[in-house]
């Protein structure tokens, strides 16, 4: 399967930025044009890892909810009963595993006022939740320093 | 792109009752949350520079031009150096979508500023300057300007009300289940403190929202976060330890100073706990503005995608002491 999904990113984010970026000369524009080549590099950099990461969360998810079972309304416990009797197989498809843990997150952000009243359990959540923090596969570039710092200002706009 | 110049044309040409012209329209690469459009309008010998505001498709915020309208035309009443209002177009009848239109105001626009070439003095003078206007802004009688009937008084429950009103925002836009958001927001219900009063909220004081003309400070920009509440929510926003590059001058400009200068010129007391509380609620804000502008992204409203705020998230578990 070449090229592969990791060099069609790249060859394409290679033309954007080669062929294409240097003709930009609007700055709303060129300025646009600069994030979408980082959320492609991004992407690029953590695709492959994203069915293996949305696994781990899933599995690391019902863990927190299975040892806060007891501190959770009855309606909660079913609907986790129900969601863990359908556990997708080991070669499902990537949407099938991504519905998997979105109804997992949804149950544990239903269940987080309950679990921060449990010390021991509410460690357990936040140790999960910082792991997933390292682990989440795309990453976010922070704010820096901008020498186009175009706004609302006479000076630049001439 | 430039699909407004006809109309603007028409909107300005009524409003002063004689043929106007538009000229060197381009829309900016500042502001995350509305079009930024600058231009020049020509009319008889006449020949004005200046800005629409509009209100975008999509947006990393939803906030109301009717209220800051009202600021702007209250605030004009002061010493505070404001964007001039020319014309409001509320109900977007004029250009698509509800848009203000003022002056250029003079001077550049420096995010890092306090953090540029310049030499430390110069840049420390800078930084009083400019959180000088904060406090002023904090000592602004809001009453006498009338400016209670257009801004509710949260009283001293400022600080629940804002989780509320993030929780509200947050509901609103989320695509998927946000547990580390929950976590955060449970802290926050249970360590809020009480507001000692109500001032004049910016909202979004920056030395990016100011513009500068060589160091001094010409106009405090974009008001449309602005609201009444507690003080403290606006000095948790600028001792943000997320954005210290913006507000800070490493070991002469510290959040201490910031604050120190800011009780000295208002003559309020600074509670350091609920400051501590108001960065909390700060990137609580910021993690709800990156999931608005994905939410308007995948909407196909807004032209700029980003990354899930997970770095942020771990802050904020940090800050709560999780």
């Amino acid at each position: 399967m070449r090229p592969n999904v990791s060099e069609q990113l790249d060859g394409i984010r290679r033309v954007l930025t080669q062929v294409i970026a240097p003709h930009v000369t609007d700055p709303y524009a060129a300025s646009i044009l600069n994030g979408l080549l980082g959320a492609l590099g991004s992407l690029a950099a953590g695709w492959s890892n994203v069915a293996q990461f949305l696994r781990w969360d899933a599995d690391g998810t019902a863990t927190v909810l299975t040892t806060a079972r007891p501190y959770l309304d009855e309606g909660l416990t079913a609907e986790l009963d129900e969601v863990l009797d359908h556990v997708p197989e080991a070669d499902c498809d990537v949407l099938v595993l991504e519905e998997h843990h979105r109804r997992l997150r949804a149950l544990l952000e239903r269940a987080v006022p309950a679990i921060v009243e449990q010390p021991t359990i509410s460690s357990l959540l936040v140790g999960h939740l910082r792991a997933r923090i390292e682990r989440f596969p795309f990453s976010m570039v922070p704010p820096t320093r901008n020498p186009q710092t175009g706004g609302i200002s006479a000076d630049v706009a001439r | 792109m430039n699909d407004i110049a006809e109309p603007l044309g028409r909107w300005l040409t009524d409003e002063l009752d004689q043929p106007v012209r538009i000229e060197n329209l381009r829309r900016t690469s500042a502001g995350y949350s509305r079009e930024n459009w600058l231009f020049d309008a020509t009319f008889g010998t006449e020949r004005l520079a200046l800005i629409a505001r509009r209100d975008p498709e999509g947006s990393v915020l939803q906030t109301d031009r009717g209220v800051e309208a009202s600021v702007l035309q209250a605030l004009e009443r002061t010493d505070l150096p404001v964007p001039r209002l020319r014309w409001v177009d509320l109900t977007g009848e004029k250009l698509g979508r509800p848009t203000l239109v003022m002056d250029l105001a003079r001077g550049t626009c420096d995010s890092f500023a306090l953090n540029g070439d310049l030499p430390v003095a110069t840049r420390l003078g800078l930084a009083h300057r400019i959180y000088g206007l904060l406090a002023r802004i904090h000592l602004v009688d809001w009453h006498s300007l009338g400016l209670g009937e257009v801004l509710e008084d949260p009283g001293p429950a400022a600080a629940l009300r804002s989780v509320d009103h993030w929780e509200f925002e947050l509901r609103r836009v989320q695509l998927e289940p946000e547990p580390e958001l929950a976590v955060v927001m449970a802290w926050l219900r249970a360590n809020a403190p009480h507001s000692p009063s109500t001032v004049l909220v910016h909202g979004d004081f920056k030395p990016g929202n100011v513009l500068l003309e060589g160091d001094e400070v010409t106009v405090v920009l974009d008001w449309e976060t602005v609201h009444l509440g507690d003080p403290h929510e606006d000095l948790g926003w600028v001792t943000n330890p997320l954005r210290a590059g913006e507000h800070r001058i490493p070991d002469v400009w510290e959040p201490e100073h910031l604050l120190t200068h800011w009780s000295e010129q208002t003559g309020l007391e600074v509670d350091d706990r609920a400051v501590h509380w108001w960065n909390v609620l700060a990137n609580l804000k910021l993690a709800v503005i990156v999931l608005t502008g994905n939410h308007a992204f995948v909407d196909h409203r807004l032209d700029r995608y980003y990354q899930m705020p997970v770095t942020l998230y771990g802050l904020l578990l940090d800050m709560i002491g999780a």
